[in-house]
């Protein structure tokens, strides 16, 4: 059985990024969500079913009460701070496409914007998770672990610097054409990536993504019922999630290959339920917290072989007349960072035709989690 | 020794022994009298299915990776930042990595050692120093 072409995501909604915004977290997650309905033409008493990430902050029965929503058969959460994104998305679809459920919002709302509410500098005075085999030796924040993998990497397969700021200047460029993205009319060039201060040797700051306010929706229908709705229908093709065996959430350390991670695995997974190969994409959204993620992340999912990603990337492989144009709207990097939800969405628009930097006749897009979390993946298609 | 830091609790599943070792100076970890594979963070069961047993280990090992540390960082490690951190691979292993300070001598603060002296795969040694008050654990001499 697969759900391949069953469920549609037909209405996506968002609201303003920024830094700051007045609205409380709640109060974007419902306007996110009121956007995604109106986008669909779906009244919201036909929601039957809600997906998001084991991270959000708002809970299920607030987005009902709030939305008039319901009343629900299935409601679900998906783990892995960004690794979830797409599952959050796909485990919805497989309700839809088991007849669990009819009509699903998924979605995502942060207040991430004040420098107090990053998750590292809320650190427990005891830590009784894994994260205490690292953080008392000062390995303390998402990019000083993304940084071991990086530095490792680059011995093993070579100078990433030119491949990191390709990778930067790429997605500002891309959230320069964007008006919604946080980024839009600031321009970066190499020289200014080069100069950004060093966060985490070889990390500088412009290889780490935004912290956002704002949030993301997305509505789900069975793909026949999506044909009649309002907006061209973006088919689901194909939905994966991985764990590679003794992996641990980002301190991920301790396994011999440790730069084979669980994108390995859900690529694998990925690739075995569509009949599309990587070669067939059209347009890439890879999960971006950090630019090594987007290096690891193309070639896990078999866009180039390990230790080619980097002269991949160098030769413009990810800009808009690229082989694989990807992030189009900014990503975390540039747009904003919404756990990855807000790639999920450009992903929708690129298959719609709407995008801002639309790449011509885009018929097949991925849509990946975090690469040093589990993880998961969509391929995503144009109906018809 | 630094006041404040985030201290690894010392009382989770299979470590006890991991803690002893270390308050008596050793570095010692999981090891499977059946198989003879090593393991770290410590766990439940070898996944041959065997018990495993707390072993000493050499104490050699390997930089593996690094990174220096810039700000902001928890107030703690504040006044020492930038600084760098290690991935130690141990000689027993591959794959048998802890993250931990770099000395040139024991008891040195963690921001000592000059990055621009660090290279991937140069020799390491364990040496036990306290963390924090009442917390042993391996640092890496150059
Ligand atoms: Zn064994």
């Amino acid at each position: 059985m697969t759900i391949a072409g069953k469920v549609a995501i037909a209405g996506i909604g968002q609201t303003q990024f920024g830094r700051g915004l007045a609205e409380s977290e709640r109060e974007l997650a419902y306007m996110a969500i009121d956007m995604a309905l109106k986008d669909a033409g779906i009244e919201p008493s036909e929601i039957d079913a809600l997906s998001s990430y084991t991270m959000e902050a708002t809970p299920d029965f607030e987005i009902v009460r709030n939305l008039g929503l319901g009343p629900l058969s299935y409601f679900s959460q998906a783990p892995h701070g960004g690794g979830a994104g797409p599952a959050a998305i796909g485990h919805a679809a497989m309700a839809l496409a088991t007849g669990q459920a009819k009509a699903a919002v998924v979605w995502r709302a942060r207040k991430r914007s004040a420098a107090g509410t990053r998750v590292w500098a809320q650190s427990v005075p005891v830590l009784n998770d894994h994260w205490k085999w690292s953080r008392p030796s000062g390995l303390l924040r998402p990019v000083d672990e993304v940084a071991m993998i990086a530095r490792r990497y680059a011995h093993q397969y070579g100078d990433i610097a030119p491949a990191l700021a390709e990778i930067a200047v790429t997605l500002r460029r891309y959230a320069c054409a964007n008006p919604a993205a946080t980024m839009y009319g600031k321009p970066m060039d190499e020289a200014d990536y080069h100069a950004s201060r060093m966060v985490a040797d070889p990390l500088r700051l412009f290889d780490n993504c935004l912290e956002t306010d704002g949030a993301v929706a997305l509505v789900l229908l069975p793909a026949t019922r999506a044909r009649d709705a309002r907006q061209p229908p973006v088919l689901i093709e194909a939905f994966a999630q991985g764990l590679v065996p003794g992996h641990q959430s980002m301190a991920d350390f301790h396994r011999a290959d440790a730069l084979t991670g669980s994108s390995a695995v859900t690529a694998e997974h990925l690739w075995q339920r569509t009949a599309f190969t990587a070669a067939d994409v059209d347009v890439a959204q890879f999960y971006d917290a950090f630019s090594p993620m987007i290096l690891f992340s193309l070639e896990a999912y078999g866009f180039a072989p390990r230790g080619e990603g980097a002269r991949m990337i160098v030769e413009g492989a990810l800009r808009p007349d690229g082989a694989l144009p990807t992030n189009t709207a900014g990503g975390g990097l540039s747009e904003a960072y919404l756990h990855g939800m807000n790639l999920a969405t450009e992903a929708v628009r690129q298959l719609r035709g709407t995008a801002t930097t639309q790449i011509a006749d885009a018929r097949l897009a991925l849509v990946t989690g975090c690469d040093a979390t589990p993880n998961g993946a969509l391929l995503l298609r144009r109906d018809g | 020794m630094i006041d404040g830091i985030p201290l690894p609790a010392r009382d989770g599943p299979f470590e006890a022994g991991f803690w002893r070792a270390l308050e008596r100076g050793e570095l010692a970890h999981q090891n499977c009298a059946d198989c003879g594979v090593w393991h770290f963070p410590p766990r439940w069961r070898c996944h041959c299915g065997q018990p495993l047993a707390y072993r000493a280990v050499s104490g050699n090992a390997r930089l593996w990776s690094w990174t220096v540390i810039h700000p902001p960082v928890l107030p703690a490690f504040a006044p020492f930042a930038p600084y760098p951190v290690a991935i130690a691979e141990l000689a027993e292993a591959p794959g048998l990595r802890m993250v931990g300070p770099l000395v040139q001598t024991a008891g040195d603060p963690i921001n000592h050692v000059d990055p621009s002296r660090l290279t991937i795969g140069m020799p390491l040694q364990a040496c036990i120093v306290e963390l924090a008050e009442g917390t042993p654990w391996p640092a890496w001499k150059i």
